[in-house]
């Protein structure tokens, strides 16, 4: 979405125009999605939270000031979400065993989202546990840096400032991190 | 080995800033590049449709338009329903009768017995062995009894 039509469709959403809210949805209701699916390890959390994540949008979003970049207001309010979930649970689900979705089909998910045969989603089901599974060894920092970067499209100066550290240590755990989940993915060029 | 000076240089040219990198510090902004390239397709989730769907269905339905109508009908309407409560009303006091006739029939009711003044009266000392009380148990008679004449006189005249 190009500044000016984000510009716009945060205006209407501040005057609590639905279209408004719509198009933001649209825009980064995936991304959220990926963000809060990585986070948690499971599509029932994710899809929660992303209902909440609406909810709040709607309360706080008057009191958002646009100044060009509207990923680091969004992910902070999404990775405080995140944690509060977790510390709520006390355990990190699907984070702790590795496992995903138990209680529902995600073969059928996969093929319906990917629009693929069984056998493939078969194989896209055992890659993205594994990558769950990788992601639960990391730690922390290293993952929320990892998912920030990579869903939120944040610099690497918005993750030091959301995490409280120097730009410099915010590189080092997305590096690290990257690396560390290249080698448990079995990647050869890691 | 790195320093967090070379992290801190690599991150700023990695967010844009105009920074020279020194050839290890290119290394390493290159396998941070190659990295990401690598993880991020690996990383993505496909968000099921139906997700956004329900998600935005009860949300952005259009709050429900209150009708509106123009405001002469509700000005016409307040102007109908004075007319008619002026058409429907019937006094609860019955017929008027002239003051004269009510001042007479109240007259009738109590006898012409002031308690009122006489109890007044009483109090100026006009009547030292007539009791207040006494006067009242007495008018009070009088009441009773002219309220009897005058309700049979009522019925009567109701014919029934």
């Amino acid at each position: 979405m190009d500044s000016q039509r984000l510009q716009a469709a945060i205006a209407s959403a501040q005057r609590g125009l639905a279209e408004g809210f719509q198009e933001l949805l649209e825009a980064y209701g995936p991304r959220l999605y990926g963000y809060f699916m990585r986070a948690t390890g499971n599509h029932h959390d994710a899809e929660d939270l992303l209902g909440e994540m609406y909810l709040r949008l709607v309360r706080r979003l008057r009191d958002y000031h646009h100044r060009g970049r509207f990923e680091p207001w969004l992910f902070r309010i999404a990775a405080n979400m995140v944690r509060d979930r977790i510390r709520r649970r006390r355990v990190r689900p699907a984070m702790a065993d590795g496992s995903e979705d138990q209680d529902e089909s995600p073969l059928e998910r996969l093929a319906a989202v990917n629009g693929t045969s069984a056998d493939s989603a078969l194989v896209a089901q055992e890659t993205q546990q594994q990558v769950t599974r990788a992601l639960a060894r990391l730690d922390d920092k290293s993952r929320q840096a990892i998912l920030l970067r990579h869903f939120g499209q944040l610099s690497f100066r918005e993750i030091a400032r959301m995490q409280g550290c120097p730009l410099g240590t915010a590189l080092a755990r997305v590096h690290r991190g990257l690396r560390r989940l290249r080698e448990l993915m079995g990647d050869d060029d890691a | 080995m790195l320093s967090d000076h070379d992290y801190e240089q690599v991150g700023r040219w990695l967010d844009g800033e105009p920074v020279a990198l020194t050839p290890t510090q290119r290394e390493l902004a290159q396998r941070v590049l190659a990295d990401e390239a690598a993880m991020g397709p690996q990383l993505d989730v496909g968000v099921p449709a139906a997700v956004l769907r329900r998600l935005a269905a009860p949300r952005v339905r259009p709050a429900p338009r209150r009708a509106r109508l123009p405001r002469w009908v509700g000005a016409a309407a307040a102007a109908a329903a004075i007319l008619l409560a002026a058409i429907l009303w019937k006094p609860i006091a019955g017929p008027a009768r002239p003051a004269s006739q009510a001042v007479a029939d109240l007259e009738t009711v109590f006898g012409g017995t002031d308690v009122l003044s006489l109890a007044d009266s009483n109090r100026q000392e006009d009547l030292p062995d007539v009791q207040t009380t006494d006067l009242t148990v007495l008018a009070s008679l009088d009441a009773e009894q002219t309220l009897e004449a005058f309700f049979g006189a009522q019925a009567e005249a109701n014919g029934g």
